[in-house]
Parts: C-alpha cells; sequence; structure tokens
C-alpha cells in the first residue's frame, strides 16, 4: 500500500477509524485498572512547614492537656489561620495513638464549621484509614451537626455503591444517635442524588 | 442486492423532498474530502499543508478524544456517575459548539462555493440539503470523538453498568447537536452572517487551550494532596440539575431512584428539543443560501490594516521604549508580522504553554510559597515558576525566521540597514512586549495575591525579567542568524533545529533556579543572586552585542 493512499477519502475515514478503535483497548484498561485507581485516593497529610511554628506545637501539646486554661485555648485557635488549623487537624490525624479526645472536643467547640467539615472531607476523599480516623474525629465530637453530615455521608457512599464505607457509616451513626438522644433528623437534600 | 434497494429507497426519499439524489451524492462526496483538507483549525495551528499525509480533521479527532480520555481518567473512581457524566456532556458541548464557529465557513456556509458551483445547474434545496448533510456529518463526528471515552469508562464506575453507553450516548448527542444547532441558529438569526475571522482564530485558541487545561488539569486533579474534585462532586449544590448539563447527566447517570420511563421522557424531551432547534436553523441556512450571490467572496480575512503614515510608526506608548530609526522600524515590522500572522502568533504561545501551566498548578494548589519566608523545597514550585518563561525564548525568537509571507523577504535583504545590532534588539523587544511582559506582569500579580506581599512579589518577578534579559540577548546572537520572515515553514522544522541552543540555554536557567535555591539558605541569598543575575545578564549583553556586529546574516551571505 502506498503511503499516499491514505490521503484519499477512504484512506483518511480508516485512519481516523483507527483512533477511535485504538480508545477501545485504553478505556478498558482504565476500568480494569479501577482498583488502582481507588488505591491511589487518599490524602497526603503535607501541612505546609512554614504554618508550624514553636506557638503552634506549644498549644497543639496544650490542646491534650486537661489542666490547661480551657479559654486561652479556645481564644488560641479562633486566632489562628486556615494553614495553622490544618496542620492541627492533620497532626490529630497523623498521631492516633494514643487518642486524643480532649483535642477533639476542643477544636470542634473553637471552630466546628472547619474542622468538622474538614473530617467529613476525610471520609470522602481519605483512603479506608483515613476514612476510619474521620469517622473516628465525627464520632468523638459533640455537636448537633455531626448526625446530618453523617446521614449525608451514608447516602452518597450508598449511591456510589462504595463496599464498606456505608458499613462503617451506619455503625458510627447508629452508636452517635444512640449516646444523643436528642439528634436533629435530616431531610437535607444532597446536591448530586437526584 | 439489499445496498441496492437500499440506495433506491434513499434515492426516491430525497427525489421526493426536491433533491436531486445523484447531485447531492456528488456534493456530500467533495465537501466531505474538503473536510479532510482544509480546515480553519488545521491554518490556525499550521498543521495544514498540502504534503502531510495526516490531515487536519485527523488531528482534530484525535484531540477531541484525547480530551474525552484526559476528562475520563481525571474524574474516574473519584466521583459518582452523575458528575462524571455531567461535566464531560459540559466538556463535548462547549468544544462542539467552539468548533462549529472555528469552523464554519468550511461546513456551514463558505460563499467560496459560488465561485465554484455557480454556473453547474444545482437547484437551490440539493444545495442545501447536501451542506446540511456535511454540517451534521462533522456535528456527529465532533460529539463521537468527544464521548467515545467518556462512555466506555463510564461503564466502569461503580455506581454505573453496561447500560450508561446507551444513556449516556443518548445524552451525548442530545446535547452536542443542541449546541451545534445553537449556534448555527444564533450566529445566522442574530448576526445574521458568518462569525468573523477574530471569533474563528479565538475559538481555534479556546480549543487549543481546552487541551493543554485538561492535559496539566488531568495531572493536577490526580495530584492534588487533598483530592478537593471528589469533596466538588460530593458538595455539588442541587441547582446543577436544572442547568442543560445537570437536566442531560440526569438522563446519562444511572441510579436506582430513576425509574427508566422518567429518563425516557427527559432523553424525549431533550431530542424533541434538539429537533427544533435544528428545524429553525435548516429553515434560517435554507434562506441564507438562497441569498447567496455568484462572486460575492469571504475574502475580509485578506484585507490588511492601513499601514501608518511615515514617521509615525508604532503608538506614543511604544515610542517611549523604543529608538527612533532603525530600532523602531524593526520593533514595527515584528509587531506588524505578529499581529497579521496567527500562525506565527500561536507557534509562539504555544511555546509559553509550559510556563503557564505551571504557574496556574502552583496558584491552584496553593504551592507557590513565599522564597523569603520558606526556604525548604516547597520554594521550588515558585522558582520553577521564575525560570520557566525566560525558557520559551530561543524558541520564540527561532520562530521570526518563518512566515506566510516569505517570498517578500527580499525587500528587507536590499534594505539598507546600517545597525544591525539595533534592528535584532527591536525584534527581540517586539517580542518581549507581546509575550513576556504580559506573562510576568500575570506571574507578579499571582504572587503578590498568594502572598499578601507586594515587595516579594516584584523582588522575585524582576529577577525573572532579568533572566529574560539575558536568555534574550544570547538567543538574538545564537537563534537569529538568518533574513528574518524569510523562510516558509517546513514540517518539523518549527522546533527541531533549535533543539540543541533549546537545551543549553535550558539547563543554564535550570541551574540558576538551583543556584537560586541554595542561595536562600543563607541570609542576604536572594539579593547575592540577584546580583549575580545581573553581572551575567550584563556580560551575556555585551558578548552578544560584538558577535551580532561581526556576524552577517547567513542568508544574505549565501
Amino acid at each position: 500500500m502506498k503511503l499516499d493512499s491514505i490521503r484519499s477519502l477512504e484512506g483518511q475515514l480508516l485512519a481516523i477509524a483507527c483512533l477511535f478503535v485504538a480508545c477501545i483497548p485504553i478505556s478498558g484498561a482504565v476500568i480494569f485498572l479501577r482498583p488502582k485507581f481507588e488505591r491511589a485516593m487518599s490524602e497526603a497529610y503535607t501541612a505546609s512547614s512554614a504554618a508550624a511554628h514553636d506557638e503552634l506545637k506549644q498549644l497543639a501539646a496544650q490542646l491534650e492537656d486537661p489542666a490547661a486554661d480551657p479559654t486561652q485555648v479556645h481564644d488560641a485557635i479562633v486566632k489562628l489561620a486556615a494553614p495553622e488549623k490544618e496542620w492541627l487537624y492533620q497532626d490529630w490525624v497523623t498521631h492516633p495513638e494514643p487518642e486524643r479526645v480532649i483535642t477533639v472536643a476542643r477544636l470542634i467547640e473553637a471552630d466546628p464549621d472547619y474542622f468538622l467539615h474538614r473530617a467529613e472531607q476525610t471520609v470522602v476523599c481519605g483512603s479506608e484509614d483515613q476514612q476510619k480516623l474521620g469517622l473516628r474525629f465525627l464520632a468523638l465530637s459533640e455537636h448537633p451537626s455531626v448526625a446530618v453530615r453523617l446521614q449525608h455521608l451514608l447516602r452518597w457512599t450508598r449511591q456510589r455503591h462504595l463496599p464498606d464505607a456505608p458499613d462503617r457509616i451506619q455503625s458510627v451513626l447508629t452508636d452517635w444517635v444512640a449516646s444523643h438522644p436528642k439528634t436533629p433528623k435530616s431531610n437535607e437534600h444532597s446536591g448530586s442524588i437526584p | 442486492m439489499s445496498s441496492i434497494a437500499s440506495a433506491n429507497r434513499i434515492d426516491r426519499l430525497l427525489s421526493r423532498v426536491g433533491v436531486e439524489p445523484r447531485m447531492y451524492r456528488a456534493l456530500v462526496r467533495t465537501y466531505l474530502l474538503l473536510d479532510l483538507r482544509n480546515q480553519q483549525f488545521g491554518r490556525a495551528t499550521s498543521t495544514a499543508g498540502a504534503k502531510e499525509i495526516l490531515t487536519p480533521l485527523f488531528a482534530v479527532t484525535g484531540q477531541n478524544l484525547l480530551i474525552g480520555l484526559f476528562c475520563s481518567v481525571a474524574l474516574f473512581a473519584r466521583v459518582d456517575a452523575w458528575f462524571f457524566a455531567m461535566v464531560c456532556l459540559n466538556v463535548s458541548m462547549i468544544v462542539t459548539a467552539s468548533s462549529v464557529v472555528v469552523e464554519f465557513n468550511e461546513i456551514v456556509m463558505d460563499p467560496d462555493d459560488l465561485n465554484i458551483i455557480g454556473h453547474q445547474p444545482i437547484p437551490n434545496r440539493t444545495y442545501a440539503a447536501a451542506r446540511v448533510t456535511n454540517l451534521l456529518m462533522y456535528v456527529l463526528l465532533s460529539v463521537t470523538s468527544l464521548n467515545f471515552c467518556p462512555a466506555i469508562v463510564g461503564m466502569g464506575l461503580r455506581d454505573s453498568g453496561p447500560e450508561f453507553l446507551f444513556w449516556y450516548w443518548g445524552a451525548a448527542l442530545a446535547g452536542g447537536l443542541f449546541s451545534a444547532g445553537l449556534v448555527v441558529l444564533l450566529f445566522n438569526l442574530v448576526a445574521g452572517t458568518t462569525p468573523s475571522v477574530q471569533t474563528r482564530e479565538l475559538l481555534a485558541f479556546v480549543q487549543v487551550g481546552a487541551m493543554l487545561i485538561f492535559g496539566y488539569g488531568a495531572q493536577l486533579v490526580i495530584r492534588d494532596p487533598r483530592q478537593s474534585l471528589q469533596m466538588i462532586a460530593y458538595e455539588a449544590p442541587a441547582w446543577l440539575h436544572y442547568t442543560p448539563f445537570g437536566w442531560l447527566a440526569d438522563i446519562a447517570a444511572t441510579t436506582d431512584a430513576w425509574p427508566v420511563t422518567q429518563r425516557l421522557m427527559h432523553l424525549c424531551i431533550a431530542a424533541f428539543g434538539t429537533l427544533g432547534v435544528w428545524i429553525a436553523a435548516i429553515q434560517r441556512l435554507s434562506v441564507s443560501y438562497g441569498q447567496m450571490e455568484p462572486g460575492r467572496t469571504a475574502r475580509a480575512s485578506g484585507t490588511m490594516n492601513a499601514l501608518p503614515a511615515p514617521g509615525q510608526l508604532l503608538s506614543p506608548i511604544f515610542q517611549l521604549f523604543t529608538r527612533p530609526g532603525t530600532h523602531r522600524t524593526s520593533f514595527w515590522l515584528a509587531w506588524t508580522f505578529l499581529r497579521r500572522d496567527p500562525s506565527l502568533r500561536m507557534r509562539c504561545w504555544t511555546t509559553q504553554a509550559v510556563a503557564v501551566a505551571v504557574i496556574l498548578m502552583g496558584m491552584l494548589t496553593g504551592k507557590l510559597v513565599d522564597p523569603f519566608v520558606d526556604h525548604g523545597k516547597d520554594a521550588m514550585l515558585t522558582l520553577a515558576c521564575l525560570y520557566l518563561p525566560p525558557m520559551a525564548l530561543p524558541q520564540i525568537l527561532y520562530q521570526l525566521n518563518f512566515s506566510k509571507d516569505h517570498q517578500a523577504s527580499w525587500i528587507l535583504i536590499l534594505a539598507p540597514i546600517d545597525d544591525r545590532v539595533a534592528f535584532v534588539n527591536g525584534l527581540a523587544r517586539a517580542i518581549t512586549f507581546q509575550f513576556i511582559v504580559p506573562l510576568l506582569l500575570a506571574l507578579f500579580l499571582v504572587l503578590t495575591w498568594q502572598w499578601k506581599n507586594a515587595a516579594h512579589a516584584l523582588a522575585c518577578t524582576v529577577a525573572s525579567a532579568i533572566a529574560v534579559a539575558g536568555i534574550l540577548w544570547a538567543s538574538c546572537a545564537g537563534v537569529l542568524r538568518r533574513v528574518p520572515f524569510s523562510d516558509p515553514l517546513s514540517r518539523g522544522e518549527s522546533f527541531g533545529p533549535i533543539a540543541l541552543f533549546a537545551g543549553v540555554s535550558g539547563s543554564v536557567l535550570t541551574g540558576l533556579g538551583f543556584c537560586h535555591f541554595a542561595l536562600l539558605q543563607i541570609r542576604f541569598g536572594f539579593w547575592i543572586h540577584l546580583a549575580v543575575l545581573v553581572v551575567a545578564a550584563g556580560v551575556t549583553r555585551v558578548l552578544s552585542v560584538r558577535f551580532i556586529a561581526k556576524t552577517p546574516w547567513s542568508k544574505v551571505l549565501a
């Protein structure tokens, strides 16, 4: 076959058809590699080293100290910028042992929107282990919006047919509701659920 | 036997609607052949050429397939089927609409047709039918190529299945055809004419830009440490369901909550809407085809802007930055060539794509840390943003050797240029103002916005500007060796021969970046680095000026 024959109408149509055919195995490979895509899904905790100044490290230690003045700690957290709050959250997630219950309570008390949303994000975007930590963070918090957030997460994971996450969230939600009888019922419409 | 029977059936059907079957078939085949060889996109991106084996339509189809593939890979396993379908349909509709505008003359209305077939006894209805068939074929190819990969990959999502292919395909066809029909109708109804050359050129850039955005954007999504895309899908607002994209995605997404009848109803409404738009568009087009006059051509693009009066080259602002005489003349020459030759401009801008992508990536990921505050490895991306803009300079200057009007370069060869250094400097300054100054300005604004510290941003931008000056002088000596604009661009020549020089200058700039990083670790390191840069740029300038003054243009010698 002469190379010039590709320039004919039939040759060009054949070349274009070849492009389409080549895309079939590539797209198939993407589907086949779905477990790898899902495993790659995890949050990288790389809070800027600039945020971690000495005062912040001191505050992180004070958070778990029952003797520390709660008002002082509260005010210190409120004054923090977003990267510094992020550093505190990442510090909690990356050092799960021993569990710092008071830290969670104090963080949520100071800025519930930021820290609850951040934990919710970990459940949505994190790996399996990170999801567990995010759920633990939510389970330890006493804020009334936790139930709504957990219900939203449950709907989301069920809708996506994720394998284990709905059971984990359901279990946390049941425990949380049992320990907080006055749980608000959510009728919130999930954005992407038609 | 059956194919002959079906052909006869189609012929009878065409005859019944007043279309001459034989002429119709010949016209459709000719238009298809022209589609494969003559595209605005190809001209704008200089991929068209009589000797090329792979024609522009092949490149456009490949580009569309890549856009679809990048989109699918970036979204796969991160979002639910609804969000996946919504984004892919969104991209498909926008790119299809823009490509119809870009190719408007070739696929919708080409007044040149009448010069070629005006004297033939072709009925108006047959011509209109052939034109509309050609337009539909083009739109279908565009929609198919854009949605081919998403339709397959979408089947592999956890919350979808094989039926996704069917529903998504229906939604994609309805969406793509609707957007293309709407563009044709709007241009015909509102503008009453074909889109301007500038509009088509801009949209050709948009298509290439879309590919760069999806290419680099996909990497950004994959590398995002917070996986924010999932959160966007998780928190997608409810009103998105009422947009055309969301509405179509409702059809495609396979959720248990949606019964088949409801989806079919949505699909039927979308199909009827599309049909309505196309009926209106075809009616308008038929009227326009009937009004076309033989001899009327679309040669508006051939009309050049008037040349300035003698002694009035350039606006007062640019006169401030140029010296009278040779310097100003060469500045004006390069500026005018860049304005008149979209292909030249396109080739120059594409060399800056990496710098723009890295700056955008840094901005969107929030990784553009202030090197005066953070001396760690996090500062590397910021330093890359500083030394990438000058890296493209050798390629940009090299492009000045080529032009579509190269046959007129004898005027330049015979021109009495007394000061060659001033001439080359004028060309380089035009390049700087056209391509580098906007980029550095954008860099300064981005850094100021990110760091909330204009002084630090200015200091870093100045470091980049000094590197630009040094590389610019070196490139003037090493790259501008031929009479400018004197060569036609042949395939592969655009970047091939410059690779060595670009590689060396790139290595020097990388070295400067590492030097900058190393000096950040010591006190006053940045200022020491700035002083080194100034000295290096100064030495380069002196050596380059000597070299340029002594070395004649190789083309003249030849």
